[in-house]
Formats: C-alpha cells, sequence, structure tokens
C-alpha cells in the first residue's frame, strides 16, 4: 500500500542519503527555487562566510558587483586592508539581521543615520564599521562622508542586483540602550570603548530576528522589486558569546534560531531562497573535515566542496545552466561531460580578484584576543 | 654645485636648455648625458667600476649620448654633488591616470539640494593608493631603482627623481576633458603629487643610508593640474612628447632651487657669471607647509 514515503526521492531517506554514502559524495542537498545566471548581476553581504561565496562567483564567471570600488591600482594586500572588495559595498561584516535591517533603513534615508562617532588619539571611527579604516578616519565629517557614501553605494548595488547573497552570521550584538541602535562590534573592542551604562548587550530572538529580516527584505524589494534574495548561515562558530551560555551552546543557539529564521523565510516567500551551506560544514556527517585545526575557520577545500555543491544543484534543477557556468574548482563534482563556460573578466571586480588570499575579513576574531589565558595546570 | 643629469629622451630640454647658455645661477657645472627609453627598459643600464657608472653593455654604450669626455663614456661620481635620474614614469599624467577612480569624493546635490557623497575615499587610503603606486610601477622599479641602488653603493650624494612632463597637445581633446573631469577638485596641485610621492619612496626604501628624493615638475610649467603648458613643448609641429629650452630652463631652476633647500640654502641664488640664469624663482611647492590631507580637504 503506498504512503507518503513511498515515492520519496532518495534524498529524503538518511540512509540512503547520507549514511550509506561517503561524506564527499552526500549530493542534492538544495534545490533552488530561482535560476542564477551568469548574467544575473549578484551582490553579497552578511558575515564572514559570504566572502567566500562572493569569491566563488567570480571565480565561475559570474558578475558579482562591487558597489563601491576601491581606487584601481591599489593592491591587492591594500585593498583587503582598507574593506574593498570584500562585499558589494563597503560596510564590513553584517552579523545580524538587526544591522542588515538597520543598513538597509539608512540607504534609504540617510538622514535617520545616527550621528555617534568614536573618536580615539586623534583618529576617529565608524561604530557601525569599527574596522573599516585600519587607523581611523582623519576627522569625524571624513568619517560620515565614507559612511554616506556607503550607503549610497548599497542604495545602488540593490537597485543594480539580479540576487543578494546574504550569510546570516550571528544572534548576539550590542545596541545603543538609549537609541536602540545596533553596533557591528562590541564597543571597546575593534574601536570605541565600552560604557556599560549604555552599551546593552542583545541576544536576538528568533521573532526578533523573523521581525528584521521580514523587514530587511522589504527595503530591499522597496528599492528593488525584482530582486531575489539567497539566505546562507555561517558555518563559522561564534569567536566569544557575552551570553552566559558556554560558547558551544551559544553557537548551537544561535546559529540553530538563524537557520530555523532563514528556513521558514524560504519557505514562505517567493523571491527568497536559502542555501545550505552551514549543513555542509558543520553537519556532523562530514566529521568536521571542513574546519582547520582551530575548528572555527573553515578550509578552502570546505568552500570548493560547498560551491560545487552550489553550482551541482543548480545545474540538476536548471539543466539548461549546464556548460554556463564557469570553470569547477577543485573538489567540485560536475558532472561528466560538462563543457564549463570560459570565465569572464567580472566588471568592478578587483584587479587580480582571484590573487586575494583566501583568509576573510572576520572582525568578530578579534574578540578571541580579549580570552584570559588559563595557566597550565 | 656639480649636478649629474642622467635620463631617457627627456633629457634633451635640459641639454637644450645649457646649449642656449643656461648656467645654475649659484655657479657650477651640469653634466647630461641620455640613452633612449627602449635601451631602460632591459634593466639596469649602468654597472659600476670603481667610483664610476659605466655602460652595462657595449650596445648601451653606443647608445648613450652626453657630455662624455671619452669613448669608454664613465660617469665618475666622485666629482658630483647631486645625482638626478630624469625623465620616467610615474609622471603626473600616469598618476592621475592610474587613479582615474581616484576621487577623493564625488557627491551632487539631490534634488532638494542636498548633498549625495556618492564616492569617497579617505585620506589614509589616498597615500596608501599613493605608496602602491609607485611601488608597482614598472618603470621606476625596473629601470630607475636599479640605477639608485648602484649610485648608492658608491656615494650618499642626493639622489634625485624627476618625472617626464605631459603636453596637453599630445594627448586628443576628448581624452584631456575626460582626463580633468576625473580629477576634479581632486589632488589639484603639484606640490601635493609631489609629496605623496615622496612619501612614497620614503617608505619604500627605507632602508638607504640617504633619502631619495622627489622631483615634479617646476609648477611654472604645469597647467590644469596636469598638463605641461603648450608652449614648453618642443618646437616643431609634429612633435609634442618633448619638451623645448624653455622648459629645461625652468627645471633647472626648479632644480637648483630644491638642492638649495636640501642643503639649507648655502648655496647663494643670483650668482651668474653672465650666462643666462634659468628660473630660480620658480617655486617647488605650495610654501604653506600644509600637509597633504589639509590640501585635500580644503
Amino acid at each position: 500500500m503506498d504512503n507518503p514515503y513511498s515515492t520519496l526521492p532518495e534524498t529524503r531517506f538518511w540512509r540512503l542519503a547520507v549514511a550509506d554514502k561517503d561524506p564527499t559524495d552526500i549530493s542534492g542537498l538544495w534545490t533552488p527555487k530561482f535560476p542564477l545566471l551568469p548574467d544575473d548581476t549578484v551582490i553579497t553581504a552578511g558575515s564572514c562566510f559570504a566572502q567566500h561565496i562572493g569569491r566563488a562567483l567570480v571565480k565561475r564567471g559570474f558578475s558579482w558587483f562591487d558597489a563601491e570600488p576601491g581606487p584601481a591600482k591599489l593592491s591587492n594586500s591594500s585593498r583587503k586592508l582598507f574593506n574593498y572588495g570584500i562585499f558589494s559595498f563597503r560596510t564590513g561584516n553584517i552579523y545580524t539581521a538587526s544591522q542588515l535591517r538597520q543598513w538597509l533603513s539608512w540607504a534609504v534615508k540617510p538622514d535617520s543615520c545616527p550621528d555617534e562617532v568614536w573618536e580615539a588619539n586623534g583618529r576617529f571611527h565608524d561604530p557601525f564599521r569599527p574596522a573599516i579604516e585600519p587607523d581611523g578616519f582623519a576627522s569625524a565629517a571624513e568619517m560620515r562622508d565614507s559612511r554616506a557614501a556607503t550607503l549610497f553605494s548599497i542604495a545602488t548595488a540593490v537597485r543594480k542586483a539580479s540576487v543578494l547573497v546574504f550569510t546570516l552570521g550571528l544572534t548576539e550584538g550590542w545596541e545603543n540602550g538609549a537609541h536602540g541602535y545596533s553596533y557591528a562590534m562590541c564597543p571597546g573592542t575593534t574601536a570605541g570603548e565600552f560604557d556599560p551604562g549604555q552599551h546593552v548587550f542583545r541576544n536576538y530572538t528568533y521573532p526578533e530576528i523573523r521581525a528584521d529580516l521580514e523587514a530587511a527584505i522589504a527595503l530591499l524589494r522597496e528599492i528593488n522589486p525584482d530582486l531575489r534574495i539567497l539566505l546562507t548561515v555561517s558555518p563559522v562558530p561564534l569567536t566569544a558569546t557575552a551570553s552566559k551560555a558556554h560558547v558551544l551552546s551559544a553557537t548551537t543557539y544561535s546559529k540553530s534560531t538563524l537557520r530555523a529564521v532563514a528556513g521558514d523565510l524560504a519557505a514562505e516567500l517567493d523571491h527568497v531562497d536559502y542555501f545550505p551551506s552551514y549543513e555542509i560544514i558543520t553537519g556532523f556527517p562530514f566529521r568536521g573535515m571542513f574546519f582547520e585545526p582551530n575548528l572555527r575557520s573553515v578550509t578552502s577545500r570546505g568552500v570548493d566542496f560547498v560551491m560545487a555543491s552550489f553550482f551541482q544543484c543548480l545545474v540538476e534543477t536548471f539543466p539548461e545552466l549546464e556548460g554556463r557556468l564557469g570553470p569547477s574548482t577543485e573538489g567540485a563534482r560536475d558532472k561528466p561531460g560538462s563543457t564549463p563556460a570560459k570565465s569572464r573578466k567580472i566588471k568592478d571586480a578587483p584587479d587580480n580578484f582571484d590573487d586575494f588570499d583566501d583568509d576573510v575579513v572576520c572582525e568578530e576574531e578579534l574578540l578571541d584576543a580579549f580570552a584570559k589565558k588559563e595557566p597550565a595546570s | 654645485m656639480k649636478v649629474c643629469i642622467v635620463g631617457n629622451s627627456h633629457v634633451g630640454a635640459i641639454r637644450r636648455a645649457l646649449n642656449d647658455g643656461v648656467k645654475l645661477s649659484g655657479g657650477g657645472d651640469v653634466f647630461v648625458a641620455g640613452i633612449p627609453l627602449p635601451y631602460w627598459s632591459s634593466g639596469a643600464v649602468f654597472k659600476r667600476e670603481g667610483s664610476c657608472l659605466v655602460p652595462a653593455s657595449d650596445r648601451i654604450r653606443n647608445k648613450l649620448s652626453g657630455d662624455f669626455e671619452d669613448a669608454a663614456k664613465r660617469i665618475d661620481l666622485a666629482g658630483f654633488d647631486c645625482f638626478v635620474i630624469h625623465g620616467f614614469g610615474p609622471n603626473l599624467y600616469s598618476f592621475y591616470t592610474s587613479f582615474a577612480r581616484f576621487d577623493m569624493s564625488e557627491d551632487d546635490p539631490d534634488s532638494a539640494g542636498e548633498r549625495i557623497v556618492k564616492r569617497h575615499i579617505s585620506q589614509a587610503c589616498l597615500k596608501q593608493c599613493a605608496e602602491d603606486y609607485y611601488a608597482q610601477n614598472g618603470a621606476l622599479a625596473n629601470n630607475v631603482f636599479p640605477v639608485v641602488d648602484i649610485v648608492r653603493s658608491i656615494t650618499d650624494i642626493p639622489v634625485v627623481l624627476s618625472s617626464r612632463p605631459f603636453p596637453v597637445l599630445s594627448i586628443k581633446p576628448t581624452y584631456s576633458r575626460k582626463l580633468r573631469s576625473h580629477t576634479r577638485g581632486v589632488v589639484s596641485s603639484v606640490a601635493l603629487h609631489e609629496r605623496l610621492a615622496q612619501q612614497a619612496l620614503e617608505r619604500l626604501f627605507p632602508d638607504r643610508c640617504q633619502p631619495i628624493f622627489w622631483l615634479d615638475q617646476p609648477p611654472k610649467t604645469v597647467t590644469k593640474g596636469i598638463f605641461t603648458k603648450n608652449r614648453f613643448g618642443a618646437d616643431g609641429s609634429d612633435e609634442f612628447g618633448h619638451m623645448n629650452a624653455r622648459y629645461g630652463k625652468h627645471y633647472l631652476g626648479h632644480l637648483e632651487k630644491f638642492l638649495t633647500d636640501l642643503n639649507g640654502g648655502a648655496a647663494e641664488a643670483g650668482q651668474s657669471d653672465g650666462g643666462e640664469t634659468p628660473d630660480a624663482t620658480a617655486d617647488r611647492g605650495n610654501g604653506s607647509g600644509a600637509s597633504p590631507e589639509a590640501e585635500l580637504v580644503s
């Protein structure tokens, strides 16, 4: 007698799809809701892991759009130092949904951006992009102009994009207690001065994150009604937690909550999809093989595997893309006989973008410097 | 003061000025030698022999022109107070075109008249740009710096690098307009370019016992912040790329003023021995002492 399970494909059964397979043969993890074509203009934002996605798209010949490119001839190392070419606009990492909503609301209405400036030793730091300049800005006015240019770039990028890939990173964040706006990092870490009377820790809950992400998506669609959004969750564990939980528990809470929000919104909204890079890297069937020895950083092999899965799923769902995607990277499992499209020069991508080293720019890692060292027993 | 100037074809303007009787106002001699640019591109054009620079090959010796007294074409640095390499990039044109999107701040008022900042490059990034640019400049790295290293192994006299001029006539008008639009309100001053270049050189050569100096075009020869005034173009309807004796005169005055300032003003200006003196009044910088940063935001 038939039942709802009897006609399901192999990927719906643990033994067939996971347990009986070599981890690197686990496939079909994603059924894209909409195609992603090399001609589509893709923008990326979010936490550290989104940087890998942007670079992989460029390597595959996708039109990754950099709305705030650095000066021509700036060396790659300097470009990275000044946070050019990391994301599609120069916000630095956007770790929380709250920060994304905030940036978009300021991009739509720049006057609503708070006037707070952090000053130390004659240099000026942006509370919302504290590490964007290695030594801060020369003046508060310069910082404001720079931020204004970034807001303009956000609006430009969203307006021109076909797809936004946004990687959710954290549930934890810090807010200004009096005004309620979110900081990019805890004040006093990368820059600024921590004031317990003013700076409030928040561990955002599912309803809060969902409300922020819904508001962010509404703003995105207000700027560009045709924009499609591809959500991912960063597999990178928390560097540190300000919650009362163990960092492992805090990481589980954080990632689980983000994963649930992303999945629910993708299930409900036609123009939103979720790609399971988080599952691929962190899923226990993969036995942690894609993490560096610090069990935090993702190896280049892991990134390659994720992106190979990404493109493979695209082609499997949309066979017309066969041969139109760029050359595969190491670890790719494109179907035999497929002809990769020639990788194209990407407009507005930095010179020698492919030569960017694989290290991602992750401000959160600085928190590790605040860890107390236990004496060896 | 004895000055040794070597370079490419652009040393011709200096030689022409000297041919016209121009002399250093403080007295002294100027030695000029040049090798066509293609022969520079193959690496160091000189090698060391004692205190002398000698052509690195017979081929280069054959192409080396200058005020030599013997066929060996040796340049004995022991007799000079300054060594100048002239005519290589980056010049103002190269600098600007390399930073075609160099606009520090591009902003327009919106429909309500409010200012919208569309692009912004911080001052710190601007300085980093200059440093990266000079570090990546092939002409300097491949042609000029090897010679500087040889000179430095012989003597600690000041080494000055000066770029080729860029006459407005040598580019198409449409491109000229585009170039100017790129630089609108940004780095409009030769003095600023000079200081950025100097800062970059100092960071690129931190280990050398004596600093290397960057000398830009004489400000009086520059127009629109980028180009060389047409009247300094070499005479002849089809010759836009090189400069004439009037430019050479300005250059020598500019160089002498720079060296005099470098030596604490020890040399006395205006002691002409009867020959035509270069334009020693040419102002090297803006004299305000303002930092590049202050100038950028003004």
